[in-house]
């Protein structure tokens, strides 16, 4: 028993290692680039730990008026299209998941398209939209955007789960008496936790990291987000790597807080009395 | 009759947006594909389907796509499989399993601007960090050029692909691991079940239908990569690494090709709708309904 | 923006509603209301992110129209300048590159510009800004890529510096010579996808040099004898001579630039903008710069009014006044496209000078609209010969020119 329980520990620990080792390693790199001086980034063999480190590329990113702005842009954004996304999906994936209606595998599938469709094929048409509904350069503008781009997963994933649980407790909460939303609301959504979560997670960092569609949907400083201000750090010529990294080491902090947030769904999930009661 | 409409209503919010952002650009690409199509000006024609012969009797398109046929079955299985092996991994309760659960999805926050000619920094050549530690840990043989060489160039850009994209697999698998309930392990437990019993009769059946959702997305999506593969080659060496993605990129804003662009979208629509159709056929019978089928008015 | 648009709406309406009054106060006397001021817009590439408020600041002083400048990063310009043209959005005035300038003046995305003299703004990309004999952008930055090259290295191998009257084979004798196995390469040649006008400043050269050319009458010329001599020669450096690193196939400027400062490359290609690096972060090497033998690549900006611009005297106006000499010379931070804008630093610095004068001689890319999908159709097909998918370069060259054939419509 105590030979099994090593072996278990030894494997636990080995996992550990392996899955910190893979995702980290280049997150090592931009972490020990963020703290170099310039003279030494480019050093041969390459300085893994910096033997004088510097706080002046976070300095320099700071101290840039701009980035406030354009941390307090993605951060309107990233959030507004995150709820948003959630609250549409479920509301959509539960409609698709509990109803038989006309058309329903057609609206299904078209859920699909914003995803099939490469992007060459979508920034003029979202451009043009936007402009003529004056959206263009406006947080909502933006938000609308992610939500669309993120409803194939968020819709998808969402009526997957929702699949999965059996509707006789829905049943007996009809013959309570209790109307869909209700359901909806104090059944389906606590037990599906970990899958709001995980599509919480993904409607949150596809709007905070996102370059393309934000560089030709937004005008000036007023929309702009981070993605776009770390791109100031790719110069016509090379790349201003000590800002860049420092740059992206402040962005991920913010996403790995949010992560930590939706992550207790996802620790909390279903529990066996949850279904039956 | 009644619930029907509460269908519509759940889907209405999503469905206004779809039609308000989704509907004028399928109907656009729809329109440049069989037309010449001009950026300016009405002057558009009708030209039937000679922008889709066109684009198929490109030089490089049946490279592209056998490129991209590869890249995506290679991406997925890769991304499916360590995802797979991560999320059951998380799924075991252990100390500190919060802290590794985040660090995994840490890769998925670094915008790709940043990851992107960071793993090009590790490929390099010559000034490379790989190679570099390769040979400081006296392993100097294995240094490669690993961008420089057609096969090696595409299983480094895979591999970068790889480290970008399993985090989304896994935190979607995680999640419907999740929601297996517990007292189904239990009792298989108590019956004597393997792991392997108990990852096959259980775990698999539980997650079917998240596991066919998720790698349908991905398939969507491994086509359409584009930012990882335009930094670390630009689709080189010798067009060893051009899939889908750049070459419709390329078509457009290289070529102002886009009516070519447009056809080729089109056709990816009709493929993806041609195997949804495929799956509503083959599953008809699976879809259950409860508020139709048990026959309550709500 | 939007809100800037409120403003100015308001601004408008007030001086309006000011002027209309005067005119009822001057009973019917005839007047000429002058035009409101108006505000405009220009959009260039993120390096001039700090510069642009100079600028503004100079403009806006001096004129009674006001002017607006915004950087956008280079990534997805191209998309951005389109997108936004059609959909009826762009700035007033668009910062186009000689790569850019043919597409968008073939898809009828520029106005023309009317009375500009030729006078001394440089020729590469004054081309690149006609048609048909109209003039669709007036340059205000010209460059060339020439050889940056390593004197201590040259010192070191007992080799003499470049002369001026060069040939390509000058330069792989010196490639050859400064060439030591794997640590110390004579050249670098950018073989890389993702970077193609490094590819094209290579090659280019080497085929005109050799007598080549790439496009004459919408016809691919490459598989002539001069232009196979010149792939040819471009392809020895790396796989005969081996004077070019192992990595080249995946390389450009920028990996070069590395090689350069850590002494591991004698000879880089670049253009003025490597000179302001090089002073930063090369101030232990002694490095100066030789034009490339024969005709070198010419490249530059133009600005240029979209169709869909609102205000296009003014925006003349500024353009006028950005390339006035004085003022070029005064307010750009990269090489200036007109040779009498070179009075003042850092334009007469000896080694901008050195650059200029090969921008007069320098020769632009192709002008076809097609030339940036062929060329990235030239770049996978070398690329192939460079990796021995294909077995020579007349294969190549045989495949290059059929394949441009189709993309200009044969």
């Amino acid at each position: 028993m105590r030979k099994r329980k090593l072996r278990y520990k030894i494997l636990i620990t080995l996992g550990i290692l392996l899955i910190c080792l893979y995702s980290l390693l280049p997150i090592f790199w931009v972490l020990s680039t963020s703290f170099k001086q310039p003279d030494v980034i480019f050093s041969d063999p390459p300085q893994w730990i910096p033997k004088n480190p510097t706080f002046d590329n976070y300095k320099t990113v700071i101290q840039n008026p701009a980035m406030i702005q354009y941390f307090k842009n993605t951060v309107i954004i990233s959030l507004s299209s995150t709820v948003l996304s959630v609250v549409i999906a479920v509301l959509a994936a539960y409609g698709f998941s509990r109803y038989k209606f006309r058309g329903r595998s057609v609206f299904l599938g078209m859920f699909l398209f914003s995803r099939i469709l490469p992007r060459v094929s979508l920034i003029l048409p979202f451009f043009i939209i936007l402009r003529n509904i004056r959206l263009l350069n406006t947080h909502l503008g933006m938000i609308i955007v992610y939500i669309i781009i993120g409803l194939p997963i968020t819709i998808w994933l969402a009526k997957g789960f929702f699949d999965k649980i059996p509707i006789e407790i829905e049943e007996s909460a009809i013959l309570d008496g209790c109307g869909p939303l209700t359901i909806l609301l104090r059944i389906i959504v606590p037990i599906s936790a970990p899958a709001i979560g995980a599509i919480a997670m993904y409607a949150f960092i596809l709007a905070w990291n996102e370059l393309l569609l934000a560089l030709i949907l937004t005008l000036d400083i007023s929309t702009q987000t981070i993605s776009i201000g770390l791109s100031y750090y790719k110069l016509e010529f090379g790349i201003s790597w000590g800002n860049l990294m420092a740059g992206s080491v402040l962005m991920s902090i913010p996403a790995v807080i949010v992560f930590i947030f939706f992550q207790k769904n996802l620790v909390d999930g279903l529990t066996a009395g949850s279904v039956k009661e | 009759m009644k619930t029907r409409y509460q269908g519509y209503l759940f889907i209405l919010p999503a469905t206004i947006l779809l039609v308000l952002l989704m509907v004028y650009p399928m109907w656009k690409t729809f329109t440049y594909s069989v037309t010449d199509f001009k950026l300016i000006g009405n002057s558009s024609t009708f030209v039937g389907l000679q922008n889709f012969k066109a684009v198929m009797a490109r030089y490089d398109f049946l490279n592209v796509l056998k490129n991209t046929l590869i890249w995506v079955v290679v991406t997925v299985f890769f991304q499916f499989a360590l995802a797979m092996i991560v999320a059951l991994f998380l799924n075991v309760k252990f100390r500190g399993r919060a802290v590794v659960q985040i660090i995994a999805l840490i890769p998925w926050t670094i915008p790709s601007v940043v990851s992107g000619n960071t793993w090009k920094w590790i490929f390099q050549t010559d000034f490379g960090l790989m190679n570099a530690l390769l040979r400081q840990i006296g392993l100097g043989e294995f240094v490669q050029p690993w961008l420089s060489q057609p096969k090696m160039a595409f299983f480094s850009v895979l591999f970068a692909a790889i480290w970008q994209g399993y985090p989304f697999l896994m935190i979607m698998l995680l999640s419907g691991l999740k929601g297996i309930p517990e007292d189904q392990y239990e009792a298989a437990m108590i019956d004597g079940a393997s792991p392997s019993q108990r990852f096959r009769y259980i775990t698999v059946p539980n997650i079917k239908n998240i596991i066919v959702i998720v790698i349908t997305l991905q398939i969507i999506y491994a086509w359409n990569t584009f930012d990882i593969i335009f930094v670390l080659t630009g689709g080189g060496p010798g067009g060893a690494t051009e899939i889908l993605g750049l070459f419709i990129y390329k078509l457009g804003f290289s070529a102002f090709n886009f009516s070519e662009a447009a056809a080729v979208s089109v056709l990816l629509l009709a493929f993806v709708i041609v195997i949804l159709m495929l799956r509503n056929f083959l599953t008809k019978k699976e879809t259950g309904t409860i508020y139709e089928k048990k026959k309550i008015t709500l | 923006m939007r809100k800037k648009g409120l403003r100015f709406v308001m601004v408008c309406m007030i001086i309006t509603i000011g002027a209309l009054g005067m005119l009822m106060a001057s009973g019917a006397k005839e007047s000429v209301v002058e035009a409101p001021p108006v505000t405009i817009t220009v959009w260039k590439g993120s390096w001039w992110n700090n510069q642009a408020p100079v600028v503004e600041a100079a403009f806006n002083a001096t004129h009674r129209n006001q002017v607006d400048i915004q950087a956008y990063p280079f990534e997805g310009l191209v998309e951005k300048y389109v997108v936004s043209i059609v959909g009826n959005q762009a700035a007033d005035i668009l910062a186009v590159d000689n790569n850019m300038l043919p597409l968008l003046i073939n898809e009828g995305l520029l106005l023309p510009f009317e009375n500009v003299e030729k006078s001394d703004f440089s020729g590469a990309i004054w081309d690149a800004a006609s048609k048909d004999g109209k003039l669709y952008g007036i340059p205000f930055r010209a460059d060339t890529s020439g050889v940056f090259y390593n004197k201590d290295m040259f010192d070191a191998a007992g080799v003499a510096y470049p002369k001026e009257n060069w040939t390509w084979d000058d330069f792989l004798d010196i490639a050859i010579k400064l060439t030591k196995g794997n640590q110390q390469y004579g050249f670098g040649i950018s073989g890389s996808a993702a970077a193609a006008t490094d590819f094209e400043a290579e090659v280019l050269p080497m085929i005109w040099a050799f007598g080549g050319d790439i496009i004459r009458d919408n016809k691919m010329v490459l598989d002539e004898q001069g232009a196979i001599k010149g792939l040819q020669f471009w392809v020895d450096l790396a796989n005969k001579h081996k004077v070019s690193p192992a990595g080249a196939v995946n390389y450009d400027n920028k990996d070069y630039i590395e090689f350069f400062l850590n002494g591991r490359v004698a000879m880089m290609m670049g253009g003025s903008n490597v000179i302001p690096m090089l002073k930063e972060k090369a101030a232990d090497i002694d490095w100066d710069f030789a034009p490339v033998p024969g005709k070198s690549k010419g490249f530059g900006v133009a600005y240029a009014i979209p169709v869909s611009c609102k205000n296009p005297e003014a925006a003349r106006e500024y353009i006028d006044w950005f390339t006035t000499p004085e003022i070029l010379s005064e307010y750009t931070i990269r090489m200036p496209a007109r040779a009498t804008a070179t009075n003042n630093p850092p334009w007469n610095d000896p080694m901008y000078v050195k650059v200029m004068n090969a921008a007069v001689d320098s020769k632009s890319p192709p002008l076809n609209p097609r030339w940036v999908e062929i060329r990235a159709m030239m770049i996978r097909e070398m690329q192939k010969v460079l990796t021995g998918q294909t077995k020579s370069v007349e294969e190549a060259a045989r495949i290059m020119t059929q394949q441009g054939n189709t993309m200009l419509g044969n």
